[in-house]
C-alpha cells in the first residue's frame, strides 16, 4: 500500500507538470487540459491518503516488533517532514500565494525526495545533509522547470 | 502486551491520523473561496469523533499500561526526556483537542460562516497541533528502547 501511494504521488506530480507544459505549448489551458490537470491531482491526494496511513502502519509495525529505534530516523523524520511540507504547498498552491513554478517544483522535488528517501535503504546520513540535499535538488528542479516554461511560454 | 491493548494501539493511533487528516482537510476547505458545505460537515464530524475514539483508546492504554509497563522504560532509557516532557505535553494539549474539533462541527453544522476567518484560524491551529501530537507520539514510542 506503501508503495502503490508513493508511486501515485510520485507518478501524479510527474504527470501534472507533464500536462502543464503540454498545455502551455499549445497554448492554452483548455478544458479538456483542465479535467486531466484536476484528475492528476485527485490521483495524487488518493495516494497521499494510502502513504500516510501505510506509512503510520509502519511506524506500528517499528514500535510492536521492538524496532523503536527506527524511530529516531533522519530518513524517517524527513519523510514524515516532506508530506507536510506537501500538504502545506497545496494549501498555498490552491490560495495563490505560491507561484506555478514553485509550486510544481516543491511538489515534484518533495515527491521525489520521499521516494529516494524510502527506496535508498542503505542511506545513512545527518539530518542537515539531507535537508541540504532537498534544498539542492528543489533549487535545480526549479530551474529546470523555469528553462522549460520559458521555452514553451508557460506561466511562470 | 496483551492482543487487546495491541488493538488498542493501533487503533488510537489510526483514528489519530484520520482526525489529523480530516482537520486539514476542514482547514483547506474554509479557505476556498466556495466551501463545499456536506465536505466540510463530514470532515470535521470525522475530526471530532476519530479524536475522541483516539482519546478514549489512548488514555484506557495509558492507565492500564504505560504508565506501569513503558513509561519506566523510558524514563530509565537514553531518551527519558521524551516522558517527562513530550508525553505530558502530548497529554496536555490532547485534553482539549477533541473539544477544539467539536466546537468546529458545531459551528460548521449551523451551515452559515458568518465567522469563517475565525473557523480559519481556528481550524488552522487545531490541524497544526495534531501535527505536533503526532510527532510527539512517534517520539515517545521512539523513546521504548
Amino acid at each position: 500500500m506503501h508503495i502503490i501511494g508513493t508511486a501515485l504521488g510520485v507518478g501524479g506530480s510527474t504527470l501534472a507538470e507533464v500536462f502543464l507544459l503540454h498545455s502551455a505549448r499549445a497554448g492554452k489551458l483548455n478544458e479538456q487540459s483542465l479535467v486531466l490537470i484536476r484528475g492528476t491531482y485527485q490521483v495524487i491526494r488518493v495516494g497521499t491518503v494510502l502513504l500516510v496511513l501505510s506509512g503510520f502502519g509502519y511506524f506500528l509495525l517499528y514500535r510492536l516488533e521492538g524496532d523503536s529505534d527506527r524511530l529516531y530516523n533522519e530518513r524517517f523524520w524527513l519523510k514524515m517532514v516532506l508530506v507536510v511540507v506537501i500538504a502545506l504547498n497545496s494549501l498555498l498552491f490552491q490560495q495563490h500565494k505560491i507561484s506555478t513554478l514553485w509550486g510544481s517544483a516543491i511538489f515534484f522535488t518533495s515527491w521525489y525526495a520521499a521516494l529516494i528517501l524510502g527506496a535508498w535503504r542503505g542511506l545513512d546520513a545527518a539530518w542537515w545533509i539531507l535537508v541540504l540535499s532537498y534544498m539542492v535538488g528543489l533549487l535545480v528542479v526549479a530551474g529546470v522547470f523555469t528553462v522549460l516554461r520559458k521555452r514553451y511560454h508557460a506561466p511562470l | 502486551m496483551t492482543t487487546f491493548l495491541t488493538i488498542l494501539l493501533v487503533v488510537h493511533v489510526l483514528f489519530g491520523v484520520i482526525g489529523t487528516m480530516s482537520a486539514y482537510v476542514v482547514w483547506r476547505e474554509l479557505l476556498r473561496s466556495q466551501p463545499r458545505q456536506r465536505w466540510l460537515l463530514w470532515n470535521s464530524l470525522s475530526t471530532w469523533v476519530t479524536w475522541l475514539g483516539a482519546w478514549l483508546t489512548g488514555g484506557y492504554y495509558y492507565v492500564v499500561y504505560y504508565g506501569e509497563q513503558v513509561k519506566p522504560v523510558i524514563k530509565a532509557g537514553e531518551y527519558a526526556w521524551a516522558h517527562s516532557v513530550v508525553t505530558e505535553w502530548k497529554e496536555h494539549i490532547f485534553l482539549f483537542l477533541p473539544f477544539l474539533a467539536f466546537v468546529l462541527w458545531l459551528e460548521l453544522r449551523s451551515g452559515q460562516l458568518a465567522r469563517r476567518q475565525s473557523l480559519v484560524w481556528l481550524s488552522g491551529i487545531t490541524w497544526f497541533l495534531s501535527l505536533g501530537v503526532t510527532a510527539a507520539g512517534v517520539l515517545i514510542s521512539g523513546a521504548v528502547q
